[in-house]
């Protein structure tokens, strides 16, 4: 029988439970920790996980793997920081800071067990550090400059050591002038699988890092004093049309294992074609019982998130921020609003002043991209437009953190496949017959709002009586208040 | 008395041996404002006639005006300078006067008397006749004559001076008219400068105005831009009045008739002065060539002159030479005779001191002139070394960075980075960059007169009084900005 202290103590346990969200599946109730182990550790040891046996590797798009060896039982890791010129997008180039000449850094991969050494280099001008974001680890490992160690000085090599008790989605950064250095790009991701499966294994696993930058139209260098007025927003330190299409064949369980180290955003990641369940944060397993199917994930600004979906609807699929300004680059963001200005005088009036002058925005941004791509409408050398890129039907009004998601029958290789060619046909132009069909008339067309504000039936006006014609009436959409 | 007579005899023979030019030295004028003038120097009257002067007024009248038929147009249509060219020959008038030997003055006496009453032995009266007498005299002021090679010196230097001074006048006129007509084309400028800042904050109050109207911004941001396009219409009318003060001011000084101030012309642009260096100054030139150093060193000359004979005549005052023929009793009579003061109680030394102390004060009021002349000079080719590498700098750097700038701007704005008052200000500040260029060139060309004026012989008053003018609107300019 409990005495009343286990009580208090179990009691206590519950509300922090609660409190959480009740997010804890092992350990919590244990006492112990909330991470996810798929075996013991205390006490085992395990040999390293080898790719292709313990694990199918991640892809990361635009990215890579971080190669390793195997040295007494340990694997070793080699990251070097450096300042590399990235490339977002053709046409936008940056001396960014970076690992192994790569911006963001290869992904670092492992296997629950797996012992690593990891060496860090510095070659770029300042200190720096690497903190391992999410992993459990000794604190002298934890790589917080100053606090856990001093920082690795230019031309030095540190080394950290450890081994991973967990599995799961992380994520590893600088943790020296955080402002200064994650702003320049100094991010990667850590995958790490587990040692035992108690679920299916993903045919197809992507890492995607989300992050944001400031880049002055012209520029060649993020500013990282910029507070909040981000312009370039990036999958893998990519914007669109700069991203790779994610491809997976119809039928494979697929997986995005998506971090957030953007420095003051987060980010509604939001997939079309498909709801998934977001089955693991960088916290560890979200127990079955507590996955719900969603069609956008918040990736808060430091954590991962893990979802994961079947493959079942074969196209090509928007995969985006759902911020909307987050699938913009470079806009500025103190511009007047244009929307539903006459352009024509004032084109006129500015003629004689700025010859090279065309009213913009006063139809919305959407057209800036073709503007630009056509050469009539010059932008600043090494930037991009706003908006997107030519898409298959029309052009793309989406830039910035976006990709495609594209999934095709039966392929068996993941290089981008091209536009998907729908059999089951794509929206058009309504046909005059099928506007009479249904007794459209797209001329007088409004939808009421009646008094209480809702959208109520409307009788069609001309001819709103279903009659011999077969014409529907509208109904209301929903309760009237009374 | 022969001596005497010797001395007379060649001052005779000097006096008439003066050669008092006939044109009261216009020629010798034109000769020497041929520098400062791209046009010849013209007589209205004399060397060209009234009607021929208006045709060819009007018709540089009828072309955009330029800085050589600003200067023509000025020595055809000064009333002023041809005031001065009379002022020339009146001169000359004083130049033949003083010239000319001093005229004798001669006393005639003629005696007829009644006779006189003798009474003799028987207690009769008598008259006795007295025959018809006379004398007569000739007079002559002695210094004048044996002063007068000095006075013919002092008359030639104070001719000379009178042309100096009319040489100067030329100049002085023919560079007002210069700077004012620097002036007017950038006056002229500005106006065009100012009309675009103006359709520029238009732009952005109708921009605004369509905004507004689209119900994208507030009344108040409609209302702020056309307070700013109020402002600028303003300065556009100040401008425009600025333009037609200078307009009439350059009429002005041209000497036209104020009804023909409208017609004047003017096209084009203030020109960007070449790249060429500037020669070194050419001080000694400079001295040499300056007419109020001659004007002052003639005047010195005849007071040098004048002061033998005003030496003399405070010591003794006049000294009259008489010689007189008298008949008397049938007989004839010859008498001669000197007069002059007794310096008694008069030496004439404060007289003399004073003349030396004239003569003292004129020499170093030369030669303070020559110290100003070469200090002006000096600061003036500075002056204009300096305007004319801060024009080249505006030329060369300021206004392709302007452009590129605004450039930028476009880019930016169409890479959506600013919007339509953004751009337009950046169209005003560039406007604004031109302006400052304009007073540059101004600057630059207004200096370049006044040097040009200094080196040709002008006043380095006047030449610094225009160049400080120029840096106070400078500095009141630059406040404004």
């Amino acid at each position: 029988m409990p005495s009343r202290r286990d009580t208090l103590k179990i009691a206590g346990l519950t509300a922090g439970a609660v409190a959480l969200g009740g997010a804890s599946r092992t350990g919590a109730h244990k006492g112990e920790h909330l991470h996810s182990e798929s075996v013991p550790h205390k006490g085992h040891s395990y040999a390293p996980g080898q790719p292709g046996v313990d694990y199918k590797p991640v892809v990361t798009p635009d990215g890579s793997t971080l190669p390793f060896k195997v040295v007494g039982g340990v694997k070793v890791f080699h990251l070097t920081a450096e300042e590399v010129e990235h490339e977002f997008a053709p046409g936008l180039k940056a001396f960014c800071w970076g690992y192994n000449g790569q911006v963001h850094g290869p992904t670092i991969e492992c296997v629950e067990g797996d012992k690593v050494r990891i060496y860090v280099t510095n070659k770029l001008v300042a200190p720096t550090t690497i903190h391992w974001h999410g992993v459990i680890l000794n604190s002298g490992m934890d790589g917080v400059g100053g606090l856990n160690q001093r920082a690795i000085k230019p031309g030095e090599t540190f080394v950290y050591e450890w081994t991973f008790v967990q599995h799961g989605t992380f994520m590893y950064h600088s943790h020296h002038d955080e402002m200064t250095q994650m702003a320049m790009g100094l991010m990667g991701m850590i995958v790490v699988h587990p040692r035992k499966r108690t679920e299916p294994m993903p045919d197809r696993e992507f890492a995607m890092m989300l992050g944001t930058w400031a880049i002055r139209p012209g520029a060649k260098r993020p500013d990282p004093n910029v507070m909040s007025d981000f312009n370039v927003l990036t999958i893998n330190a990519k914007t669109y049309p700069g991203t790779s299409p994610l491809v997976a064949r119809t039928g494979q369980r697929v997986r995005f294992r998506i971090g957030n180290l953007s420095a003051m955003d987060h980010h509604p990641f939001h997939l079309h074609g498909y709801a998934f369940e977001e089955v693991m944060t960088d916290g560890g397993v979200i127990p079955k019982s507590a996955r719900r199917p969603e069609t956008t994930v918040l990736v808060p600004t430091g954590t991962t998130r893990t979802v994961e979906l079947v493959a079942h609807n074969p196209g090509d699929w928007a995969m985006h921020c759902h911020m909307t300004h987050h699938v913009m680059t470079q806009m500025g963001h103190d511009i007047p609003n244009m929307v539903g200005v006459d352009p024509k005088d004032l084109d006129g009036q500015m003629a004689s002043l700025l010859p090279h002058y065309m009213t913009m925005g006063h139809d919305g941004m959407g057209e800036m991209g073709i503007h630009v791509e056509s050469g009539h409408m010059k932008v600043p050398e090494n930037s991009l437009p706003m908006v997107g890129a030519q898409g298959p039907h029309d052009y793309i009004t989406m830039g910035g953190m976006f990709t495609i998601f594209k999934v095709r029958d039966g392929i068996t290789s993941f290089e981008d496949p091209g536009w998907y060619d729908d059999p089951l046909g794509m929206a058009r132009p309504a046909t005059e017959a099928e506007l009479s069909r249904d007794g459209i008339n797209p001329d007088t067309m409004h939808m009421p709002v009646n008094s209480h504000g809702s959208g109520t039936s409307y009788g069609s006006g001309h001819s709103g009586h279903s009659g011999p014609s077969g014409r529907g009436e509208w109904h209301k959409g929903g309760h009237d208040g009374h | 008395m022969k001596r005497l007579a010797a001395y007379m005899l060649s001052a005779v023979l000097l006096a008439s041996c003066v050669n008092v030019p006939k044109d009261a030295g216009f020629s010798e004028l034109a000769e020497l404002t041929a520098p400062m003038l791209s046009a010849p120097a013209e007589w209205v009257g004399e060397t060209i006639s009234e009607q021929s002067a208006n045709d060819r007024i009007s018709a540089l009248l009828s072309s955009p005006l330029t800085e050589a038929s600003v200067a023509e147009i000025t020595v055809l249509a000064n009333k002023d300078l041809r005031a001065t060219l009379y002022g020339l020959k009146a001169a000359r008038g004083d130049y033949v006067d003083d010239a000319s030997l001093p005229n004798p003055f001669i006393t005639a006496l003629f005696i007829d008397s009644p006779g006189e009453s003798e009474e003799d032995c028987f207690g009769n009266l008598t008259k006795t006749d007295i025959p018809i007498g006379g004398s007569i005299g000739i007079g002559y002021e002695i210094l004048d004559l044996l002063f007068f090679p000095r006075t013919l010196k002092a008359a030639k230097a104070e001719f000379n001076a009178a042309k100096y001074g009319s040489v100067r006048q030329f100049a002085d006129y023919a560079y007002k008219a210069r700077l004012a007509f620097y002036q007017a084309m950038a006056a002229k400028q500005m106006v065009g400068l100012a009309e675009q800042s103006y359709k520029a904050t238009e732009a952005s109050a109708y921009s605004a105005q369509a905004l507004y109207d689209a119900g994208n911004i507030p009344m108040l941001n409609v209302n702020r831009e056309k307070l700013f396009a109020a402002q600028m219409e303003a300065q556009l009318i100040q401008a425009k009045r600025h333009q037609k003060m200078a307009e009439r001011r350059l009429a002005q000084a041209m000497g036209l008739h104020p009804e023909k101030a409208g017609s004047i012309k003017l096209e084009g642009r203030l020109r960007t002065p070449d790249r060429n260096e500037l020669d070194p100054l050419p001080i000694q030139g400079v001295m040499d060539r300056n007419l109020e150093l001659k004007h002052r060193g003639a005047l010195i000359q005849a007071a040098g002159a004048r002061m033998g004979l005003s030496d003399v005549m405070s010591f003794v005052g006049d000294v009259e030479g008489e010689f007189e023929v008298e008949r008397h009793d049938g007989k004839y009579e010859y008498e001669a005779g000197i007069g002059f003061e007794l310096p008694i109680f008069n030496f004439g030394q404060g007289k003399r001191e004073a003349n030396r102390a004239r003569m003292e004060m004129m020499a170093q009021r030369y030669e303070a002139a020559m110290y100003s002349l070469n200090a002006t000079s000096r600061i003036l080719y500075d002056e204009l070394s300096a305007a004319r590498e801060n024009v080249l700098l505006q030329r060369k750097k300021v206004l392709p960075l302007s452009n590129k700038v605004l450039q930028g701007m476009q880019l930016d704005y169409n890479a959506m980075q600013i919007g339509v008052f953004d751009l337009l200000a950046a169209k005003r500040e560039q406007l604004a960059i031109g302006i400052a260029y304009i007073e540059s060139v101004e600057d630059y060309w207004r200096t370049r007169a006044a040097y040009e004026y200094l080196l040709a012989g002008g006043s380095p008053e006047i030449a610094m009084t225009s160049a400080a003018s120029m840096s106070a609107g400078q500095s009141a300019s630059e406040g404004d900005h």
